[in-house]
């Protein structure tokens, strides 16, 4: 059952038509030629029903026997071997037959019926089936009954010669409508599958940031679900600005009165390191609450981020003139919030940054997912201070103000993409590399 | 030095006013984004602080603004320390950034950092024959023998150092070492360099300080010589 729901709309259009063209088809030829068969056959009966009743019309009987002076009008009676006869008997005698009986009569297997009663079957006459009409009648002359019975035999010749023709004709015809079906249906699925494309293209577009919304036109079926999506992506929008404007405010109010605090004159030592404290856990927890991975990722372009943070970088760190070294895929897409890619690099970078001697290289890629590798090179990194480096990011609460608190949000936010962390002590250019990896 | 702050939060501005006055800068302190910006464009100032959060105009068009017509450095506080907002800042114009809550040492380090910088000073510590100056512990030394300025004696000192070899009037001195609304007279200033002259050199006083005659001081020596930060 999963299966087939997960089966693609064109692959879904697919199998209906081919069904249409090898089951539908096909039966719809098959009912066609059942009902061609049977008019034939009812056409054939009629046609003997009326010529069994000329016989019956000229049936006379002279001192109770039957009269041989029998004409029938239909010129194949008296033609022999023409494949249409007629009989009348009395039980097994054949007391007249028409001149067309040329053959031995002794070995016909005669149906019996009762008085009054239309039978029609089919008889083998000389091994070849004969469509057979016969009807009972009961004659009476001076009180006394006389029982015949009268037979119009018909070769199914003509019957079958019909059916040849109508298959002969209809098997061509149910071919190429097939075949136009088929073609037809092909228009048919690219037509319906046009709307699909145009939509998922204008999606990518949404995620490349190319566009912000789903423009169209699109056919009414698919409108109502582009206009729920566009109210979602603004909502959504919407929601996220509300969402950090409460953020800057909350910050803003929070840590103001803690930079009153202490800048005051006389603040003893213990309080300001706790102010540093409650400032350190408000930054955590504020770029936490931020990190949260949104139902819709628009996706950002990492080398425009890279672009930005490095002039910034150089401008902080101008007296260390570091000189950087960026490979980076063009169409490198981050699938989540900009924010947090610029806290995950912006981060990355400065601790570079300050590690560093001179050089840093950025190495970005998009193959087969998002891959960022930042190295230096500085004096590297300890196995014992990587531990203490990956195990912070899992202490929320207990940052001590300095270096590590930057690693520790780059940890989060990898943590909140489900991407990886690895530090390599010493790296290409001699100092540590930092290498983030994200599945998407 | 002469040093603009934009603070909306009216305590911390106080509060940075009188540390940052005690550490010998001349402050200027403005409490929206429109005051700082007509004062910015007013005075030549040698550095200044601007708050992100500020009424009227804010910080970043507040630094973008004064960036087209200024070129002295700018430090902004923030209360997201977020890189964004720091791209954003730094790309606007800004040179460095601290974040909320902050201790005064810190800031008063950064700025100092700044100043040397945008003088091109890169070390803290300056030596001009025989004269060693910690311009981050505000420590004058003559031949190792540490000298006892005043704050505005000192100040004096800086501003000369800070601009060798180029003319100082007067005004310009007073202006950059009294804040906007103190009450100044340029005779003081005359007063300042005659204790200074006796204080760093009492037999040869124009050995450091040189009067140009009509046009103002000049800090002549040109045997400059950075050493290293100990």
């Amino acid at each position: 059952m999963l299966a087939i729901n997960k089966l693609s709309l064109t692959r879904r259009l697919i199998i209906s038509n081919l069904i249409v063209v090898f089951v539908v088809l096909p039966l719809f030829s098959f009912a066609l030629i059942n009902t061609f068969s049977a008019q034939a056959e009812l056409s054939e009966q009629q046609t003997m029903q009326a010529l069994s009743y000329e016989l019956l019309a000229k049936l006379e009987l002279e001192n109770g026997e039957l009269s041989d002076d029998i004409t029938l009008t239909a010129t194949e009676f008296s033609l022999p071997g023409s494949g249409l006869y007629a009989f009348v008997r009395s039980g097994k005698r054949i007391l007249w037959e028409s001149s067309s009986v040329l053959f031995p009569t002794g070995n016909i297997n005669w149906v019996t019926s009762s008085a009054g009663k239309e039978i029609f079957t089919t008889i083998d006459i000389l091994q070849q089936v004969h469509f057979n009409w016969q009807i009972q009648v009961i004659l009476e002359q001076a009180g006394v009954t006389y029982p015949f019975t009268v037979n119009i035999i018909k070769s199914n010749t003509d019957y079958e010669e019909q059916l040849r023709k109508f298959n002969t004709l209809l098997w061509p015809w149910l071919i190429g409508i097939s075949i136009l079906f088929a073609a037809l249906q092909c228009i048919w699925v690219l037509w319906f599958r046009q709307p699909m494309r145009d939509l998922a293209h204008e999606i990518e577009a949404i995620e490349k940031s190319k566009q912000a919304q789903i423009h169209g036109p699109y056919p009414p079926e698919i409108s109502t679900v582009n206009d729920r999506l566009n109210q979602l992506l603004n909502n959504e929008k919407l929601q996220r600005e509300r969402y950090k404007n409460k953020l800057a405010d909350l910050a803003h109010s929070l840590k103001t009165p803690l930079a009153v605090m202490s800048t005051h004159d006389n603040m003893p030592s213990e309080a300001v390191d706790s102010i540093e404290k409650i400032s350190a856990i408000i930054n955590h927890q504020l770029k936490k609450a931020q990190g949260k991975a949104s139902s819709w990722h628009k996706g950002c372009d990492v080398k425009h981020i890279v672009e930005n943070l490095i002039p910034s970088l150089e401008k902080l760190y101008a007296t260390k003139n570091i000189q950087f070294t960026e490979t980076i895929d063009s169409d490198a897409r981050f699938y989540g919030e900009e924010e947090d890619l610029y806290e995950l690099l912006g981060n990355l970078l400065e601790n570079a940054c300050k590690a560093c001697r001179h050089k840093i290289a950025v190495a970005i890629n998009n193959q087969p997912a998002l891959t960022i590798v930042i190295s230096d090179d500085g004096v590297g990194i300890s196995d014992a201070q990587k531990a203490e480096i990956l195990q912070r990011g899992h202490r929320a609460d207990t940052y001590d103000s300095g270096q590590g608190i930057g690693l520790s949000v780059v940890q989060d936010i990898v943590n909140t993409y489900q991407g990886s962390l690895t530090i390599e002590g010493s790296g290409a250019l001699g100092g540590a590399t930092f290498t983030v990896s994200f599945n998407r | 030095m002469r040093l603009l702050l934009v603070e909306d939060e009216k305590v911390l501005n106080q509060q940075l006013t009188r540390q940052l006055s005690s550490k010998g800068f001349a402050v200027d302190a403005c409490f929206d984004g429109e005051a700082g910006l007509f004062n910015a464009l007013e005075i030549d100032y040698d550095i200044a602080v601007i708050d992100i959060g500020l009424p009227k105009i804010d910080g970043f068009e507040l630094v973008n603004r004064i960036r087209k017509e200024k070129s002295w450095p700018i430090l902004l506080l923030t209360a997201r320390d977020h890189w964004q907002d720091k791209v954003k800042g730094l790309n606007s114009g800004a040179d460095d950034y601290l974040a909320k809550p902050f201790q005064v040492e810190e800031l008063v380090a950064r700025l100092h950092a700044l100043i040397r910088r945008d003088k091109g000073q890169t070390n803290p510590i300056l030596e001009f024959d025989g004269l060693r100056i910690n311009t981050n512990l505000s420590e004058v030394k003559v031949h190792n023998t540490a000298i006892k300025l005043t704050a505005f004696e000192y100040k004096t000192l800086e501003y000369l150092i800070r601009h060798p070899r180029k003319i100082i009037s007067k005004t310009e001195l007073t202006e950059h070492l009294y804040a906007q609304d103190f009450d100044r007279d340029s005779n003081v200033i005359e007063v300042f360099v005659k204790r200074l002259r006796q204080k760093l050199s009492p037999d040869q006083h124009d050995k450091y300080i040189q009067t140009v005659r009509g046009q103002g001081y000049r800090f002549a020596h040109t045997n400059e010589q950075h050493v290293s930060n100990k």
